[in-house]
């Protein structure tokens, strides 16, 4: 081939692919909004805007800093979508959060504790720190216990409530009423979900 | 190397996509096959896993046409993006034309962008080609996810991290709305074509 045949053979296939793939821009290719994204920073960690909520409910428990929390950690669960042991260490969160948000200053005294252990969890499994999946199984195992131990006093403190004499019984009985509720909520919320994620992880681990 | 036949006069021109899992490659093939599987009249091969990942490769051939006497095929391929396939990507890589890295623009999978890039490195290494000589195009998917709220990494960022020394053609896109994506393959086909010119000299 001459170097005319060349240059005819580069013009021609273009021209073969203009007529098969049109022209990119008028073939309905609609560019994003967010053709040039803001940048996250060579120093993007994900969990900060979540470490920060939970350190502003730790200082004070309102429904502004609660809804802060739900909503970033919405938006992790949109991120971290393909991670299913991190997609059940958010819905604990979310869970624990939506507890705080209803008990507030009368949440078990335990529940921020567990909410800063899971999220301790989340940051070692989710930011990097552990790559290995039977580890990151093991701090799943490890705050789902955590996590059912508080489930178990709660629901102990819903019995208790239950059970408290005359007119101290009288005054929390919409209190112990409540406390069934979240009891249950939290139980049946998260055994299900819980339930399907490792079924699912199970499966994978399988074909494995 | 592209697949010459002198004596059926045909030249096969293969593309590979390469990148991190969950990054976008099969998505690029099954746009194009989708929207223009009319026109250029094919099947697409797809081998998954049940959880819709890619087993082994996904297979898009398509014709060109007969140019100068030959008959052109350009065959896209991808590669499993996941870490354990290595030896399949490495498989998938022989005899390749040209490469469409696709990074994805997520904060979160930055690194996984970087390990990725250099497993492609070290692929072609074991084929004795170099990655600053082959043919590449680097595609950042995913940037319509800035609309639901994910940190991305921006086109520069980007850059930085994977392009400072190769310096290959970039583009943004968004494999699932078709965004650059024919862009970015006539741009690989088209970047093949001087070795193609020599091969048949």
């Amino acid at each position: 081939m001459t170097e005319k045949n060349d240059r005819d053979l580069s013009v021609e296939v273009g021209r073969r692919l203009d007529n098969l793939f049109g022209d990119a821009d008028a073939s309905g290719e609609k560019a994003p909004d967010a053709d040039s994204p803001q940048d996250a920073g060579t120093n993007y960690y994900p969990l900060r805007v979540v470490k920060a909520n939970i350190l502003s409910i730790d200082w004070e428990i309102t429904d502004e800093t609660i809804a802060g929390l739900l909503k970033q950690l919405d938006l992790l669960r949109k991120t971290y979508r393909d991670d299913k042991v991190v997609q059940i260490l958010i819905q604990m969160m979310i869970s624990l959060g939506k507890y705080i948000k209803v008990r507030k200053g009368q949440a078990n005294v335990h529940s921020m504790k567990v909410l800063k252990s899971v999220f301790a969890g989340l940051e070692k499994v989710a930011g990097g720190g552990v790559e290995d999946p039977d580890r990151k199984m093991e701090i799943l195992r490890e705050k789902m216990r955590e996590f059912h131990a508080l489930q178990a006093r709660v629901a102990a403190e819903s019995g208790k409530a239950r059970s408290a004499p005359d007119r101290e019984a009288a005054v929390s009985a919409l209190s112990a009423e409540e406390l069934r509720q979240i009891a249950r909520y939290l139980a049946d919320d998260l055994r299900r979900v819980i339930r399907e994620e490792l079924r699912l992880l199970g499966e994978e681990l399988r074909r494995r | 190397m592209a697949f010459i036949n002198p004596k059926t006069r045909e030249v096969q021109i293969k593309i590979v996509y390469y990148g991190p899992g969950r990054g976008g490659k099969t998505t690029n093939l099954e746009y194009i096959y989708k929207k223009f599987n009319e026109r250029i009249k094919t099947e697409m091969v797809s081998l998954k896993t049940h959880g819709d990942r890619t087993l082994f490769f996904d297979f898009l051939p398509f014709d060109v046409g007969r140019i100068m006497g030959y008959d052109i095929r350009v065959q896209l391929y991808t590669v499993p993006g996941q870490v354990k396939y290595d030896s399949t990507r490495k498989l998938v890589l022989r005899g390749v034309d040209g490469i469409v890295f696709v990074a994805d623009c997520m904060a979160i999978v930055r690194k996984k962008n970087m390990l990725s890039l250099k497993n492609l490195y070290e692929n072609l290494s074991g084929y004795n080609r170099s990655i600053f000589k082959i043919p590449l195009v680097m595609q950042y998917n995913k940037i319509d996810l800035a609309d639901e709220g994910i940190p991305l990494l921006s086109p520069q960022t980007l850059d930085r991290d994977l392009n400072a020394q190769l310096k290959a053609p970039s583009f943004v896109a968004s494999a699932i709305k078709g965004y650059n994506v024919i862009k970015t393959m006539k741009k690989i086909i088209m970047l093949t074509m001087p070795t193609i010119q020599g091969q048949l000299r």
